[in-house]
C-alpha cells in the first residue's frame, strides 16, 4: 500500500513538475504537544506539506501531500527496532490531487475530477452540511479536518446561481482518533450503555458496505444563492453512508465475547446554510436534517439472536450551529458558535449542546496575536449545566517575528462535571507548541 | 491673435473651474480616479514598522467599473493564495486557501486592517467617493481643491471625515487626510509619480501612513493594463475559489 502511495505520489508531482506553470509552495510544520499532569509528550507530529499547482488556460491541476514523522518511537519487540516504521513512525497521505476545468463542453460548467476536498457549508470549521468527505478525527482538536475523497464533481454558474453534483463512487470511513483517545468517544460511536472500546480491538470487527456502487457510492447536490436581502444561501442534499461506524452485532460463547460487529448506517441529509452580516454583526447557520436507516444491535450466542435492540432509530435528528463574529473598536475580535450535535453525534436525544467562542486580540501590527479567552463549554440541557458540563479554556499566543514563520504556544484546561464527552479529557490538560515555516 | 484667443479660453476654464461645487469637484475626482473601464496591476508592497524594518508583500489587482475589485496575494508564502473580492451592494469575501472555500465577510471587519498593510477593509472597498462621501469645499489654491468629505447618510464609516487635496490641473486626489471618530487625524495617504498613461492618470506610487501605530505601507504599482476588456467572470467568487 505504501509503495502504490508513494509511486501516486511520484506520478502526481512529476505530471506537475513537466508543466511549464508549476508552483509548488507547502510548509513544514513542527506540533508538539506534553501533558501536564505526567509531563508526558501526547502528540508529535512533524509535517511537510507539499502543493503542486500548474495552469493551463482553462485547466488546472492541483495536488496536495503530506509527509509525516508521527510520534516516535514505537518499538516492542525487539524485532520492531530492524523496522524503521515502528522507530521511526512515518506516513505520506495524498490530501488532494485533481484536475479542475472551467468550461467544460459548455460556458459556465466545471469539472473537477479526482481526490479533492468538498467544504460545504458557512460555518467555522463545525459544519453539519459538510457530509461528503470523511471526516477525519485523527486529532480531535483540529475537528472539522476531513479526508479528501477520490470524487467527480460538477458545477454550474448562472448569475448569482451555482448548482453543484458530486459522485463519489467509493466509500471511506472516517480516521477515529488516535491510539487510547478512540475510548474517550467510545460511548458516541457504540451507543450502548457499555464502552465496548475497552475491551481488546481485535474482536473489534468493521463491516465495511460492498464495493458496489450502490452500497459504497455517495452523491450530493447543491444549491447556492448569492445576496438574497445581503444573505447567501444554500439547500443541500447528500445521500450515501455514515462514515462513523456504529455498533450492529455482538457474537457471544456462553463464557466469553467472541466479536463486535460494526457497520456504516445508510443516511439521507438536507441541508441550509446562511451567511452575511446584520448592522455589522457577521452572522452564519447550518441546518443539517439527518435521516438515518434504522439499525437493530442484534446479540448472537452461538448464533443463536437472543437479543435485539434498536440503537439507530430510523427518525429525522437535525443538527444545527449558529455563528457571530464582531470586531470591537478596540480591535477584539469575537466569535461565538453554538452547536447542537457535535460531528460524531447522531439520534435524537442523543444529540448535545455546545459554545464554541474565540476572543483575539492583534498587536505589533498583526504580527502578535493573543487568543485570550478560547474554548468551548459541552453541555446536555441547560437546567443541568451546573452539574452536567466541561469547560474547555484554550489560550493561545501565535507570533510571526518575520514574513512566513508562526510561532504558537497555548494551552488546554478542561475542568468538567458529570458524565461529558469532553469531560473524559480532563486529565489531559497540556501545553502545546508549534512552529510553522511557509515556502 | 491666435494667442489672445487661447489666453481667452483659459479664462473661461478658470472661471468654471472656480465655479465648480464640491459636489462637481468629487465627481471629477471620480472620473480621474475610476476612468478606466477596467484596470490591471501588479503591486509591490511594503510595510515599514516604527523602527524602519520592512517586509514586502505582492498581490495582483483586478478592478472593473467603480464596484468590482479582486485582489489577490502571491507573496510571501504564508498568504500566498489569499483573496479579496469586493462586489456591489456591499457584498464582500475573502478567499483563505487552508480552508478551500471563500467567506462573506460582515461590514464589522471594514475597520480592520487587509493582511497587516495600513489600509483597512474599508479602504479596499471598491465605491466612488460620490457614492460614500458628501464632500464640501473647504479651500482652492493654486495648486489643489481642498474638500471635507464626510460619511453621506445611509452610509458608515471608521472615519469621521476626509481631508482630500485633489489637484486643480487634473483632479486627481494626491494626498487624503483621514480622521478617526474622535476627530483625530489617523493616517495620511500620499500619492507620488503621479503619470498619464494611455489616456488615464495613475499614481505608481502609494503610501498609507497610519500615525497612531507609527507604521507606512507604501504601494508601487507594475505592469499596469487599462481597458483590456477583463471579463466579468473575474469578479466571482468562482474564479475567487479557484
Amino acid at each position: 500500500m505504501k509503495t502504490l502511495k508513494i509511486i501516486i505520489l511520484f506520478f502526481v508531482q512529476s505530471a506537475l513538475l513537466i508543466s511549464q506553470n508549476l508552483q509548488i509552495n507547502g510548509y513544514i510544520q513542527a506540533d508538539d504537544r506534553v501533558k501536564i499532569k505526567d509531563k508526558t509528550i501526547s502528540w508529535e507530529e512533524y509535517r511537510l506539506n507539499l502543493t503542486g499547482q500548474a495552469e493551463l488556460e482553462k485547466v488546472k491541476f492541483y495536488s496536495e501531500v503530506w509527509l509525516r514523522n508521527f510520534g516516535s518511537n514505537n518499538a516492542k519487540k525487539i524485532s520492531d527496532l530492524s523496522d524503521r516504521n515502528y522507530v521511526e513512525p512515518f506516513d505520506i497521505k495524498i490530501r488532494e490531487a485533481y484536475v479542475d476545468v472551467k468550461d467544460f463542453i459548455v460556458d459556465n460548467l466545471d469539472l473537477k475530477v479526482g481526490r479533492q476536498r468538498i467544504a460545504w457549508g458557512t460555518a467555522d470549521r463545525l459544519n453539519p452540511t459538510d457530509n461528503l468527505n470523511p471526516d477525519d478525527l485523527e486529532d480531535i482538536w483540529d475537528y472539522g479536518r476531513h479526508l479528501g475523497s477520490n470524487a467527480i464533481k460538477l458545477s454550474y454558474y448562472i448569475g448569482d446561481f451555482t448548482f453543484t453534483g458530486v459522485f463519489i463512487p467509493t466509500f471511506t470511513p472516517a480516521v477515529l482518533p488516535r491510539g487510547d483517545w478512540i475510548k474517550i468517544f467510545a460511548t458516541e460511536f457504540s451507543k450502548t450503555e457499555h464502552n465496548y472500546f475497552e475491551i481488546s480491538d481485535s474482536i473489534i470487527k468493521i463491516q465495511n458496505p460492498d464495493a458496489s456502487l450502490k452500497e459504497a457510492s455517495k452523491f450530493g447536490l447543491k444549491i447556492s444563492k448569492r445576496n438574497i436581502l445581503g444573505f447567501d444561501v444554500s439547500l443541500s442534499y447528500v445521500q450515501g453512508r455514515d462514515d462513523i461506524p456504529i455498533i450492529s452485532k455482538i457474537f457471544a460463547k456462553p463464557s466469553y465475547l467472541d466479536s463486535i460487529h460494526l457497520s456504516f448506517p445508510r443516511m439521507k441529509i438536507f441541508g441550509f446554510d446562511f451567511a452575511g452580516d446584520i448592522k455589522g454583526v457577521g452572522i452564519w447557520g447550518e441546518i443539517g436534517i439527518f435521516y438515518p436507516e434504522e439499525v437493530i444491535l442484534e446479540t448472537l450466542i452461538q448464533n443463536i439472536p437472543i437479543q435485539r435492540e434498536t440503537i439507530l432509530e430510523k427518525k429525522n435528528y437535525t443538527r444545527f450551529v449558529f455563528g457571530l463574529d464582531y470586531t470591537f473598536k478596540n480591535g477584539v475580535y469575537a466569535n461565538v458558535q453554538y452547536l447542537h450535535g457535535f460531528l460524531h453525534e447522531r439520534g435524537r436525544g442523543n444529540l448535545k449542546n455546545y459554545i464554541v467562542f474565540n476572543l483575539e486580540r492583534k498587536f505589533m501590527n498583526d504580527k502578535l496575536t493573543f487568543n485570550f479567552l478560547s474554548g468551548g463549554i459541552e453541555f446536555k440541557r441547560g437546567k443541568e449545566i451546573k452539574n452536567n458540563h466541561a469547560f474547555i479554556y484554550n489560550p493561545q499566543v501565535s507570533y510571526s517575528p518575520i514574513d512566513n514563520i508562526e510561532l504558537i504556544v497555548g494551552g488546554r484546561i478542561i475542568e468538567s462535571r458529570g458524565k461529558t464527552t469532553f469531560g473524559r479529557l480532563s486529565d489531559r490538560d497540556e501545553i502545546y507548541f508549534r512552529v510553522k515555516y511557509s515556502f | 491673435m491666435l494667442f489672445n484667443f487661447a489666453l481667452f479660453l483659459l479664462f473661461v476654464v478658470n472661471i468654471s473651474f472656480a465655479q465648480l461645487t464640491a459636489t462637481e469637484i468629487l465627481k471629477k475626482v471620480d472620473d480621474v480616479s475610476y476612468a478606466p473601464k477596467d484596470q490591471f496591476y501588479k503591486s509591490k508592497v511594503t510595510l515599514i514598522d516604527k523602527n524602519g524594518r520592512e517586509t514586502h508583500r505582492e498581490a495582483l489587482m483586478y478592478q472593473k467599473g467603480t464596484n468590482k475589485r479582486l485582489v489577490r496575494f502571491t507573496e510571501p508564502a504564508d498568504i500566498r493564495g489569499i483573496g479579496f473580492l469586493s462586489l456591489p451592494e456591499d457584498a464582500n469575501y475573502v478567499y483563505l486557501p487552508a480552508f478551500k472555500k471563500s467567506r462573506r465577510i460582515a461590514s464589522h471587519i471594514k475597520n480592520q486592517n487587509f493582511a497587516g498593510t495600513d489600509f483597512t477593509y474599508e479602504d479596499m472597498e471598491a465605491l466612488t467617493y460620490s457614492e460614500k462621501w458628501e464632500p464640501e469645499l473647504l479651500q482652492k489654491s493654486e495648486s489643489h481643491y481642498v474638500l471635507k468629505l464626510t460619511p453621506k447618510k445611509g452610509r458608515t464609516s471608521d472615519y469621521s471625515k476626509l481631508i482630500m487635496y485633489a489637484r486643480t490641473d487634473n483632479f486627481y486626489p494626491e494626498k487624503i487626510e483621514y480622521y478617526d471618530k474622535a476627530n483625530n487625524l489617523c493616517k495620511i495617504l500620499t500619492r507620488r509619480r503621479i503619470e498619464k498613461i494611455g489616456n488615464y492618470w495613475v499614481a505608481i506610487e502609494t503610501e498609507m501612513k497610519d500615525l497612531r501605530k507609527n507604521h507606512t505601507t507604501k504601494l508601487i504599482l507594475e505592469d499596469i493594463k487599462f481597458d483590456t476588456n477583463l471579463s466579468d467572470d473575474i469578479f466571482t467568487i468562482r474564479n475567487l475559489e479557484r
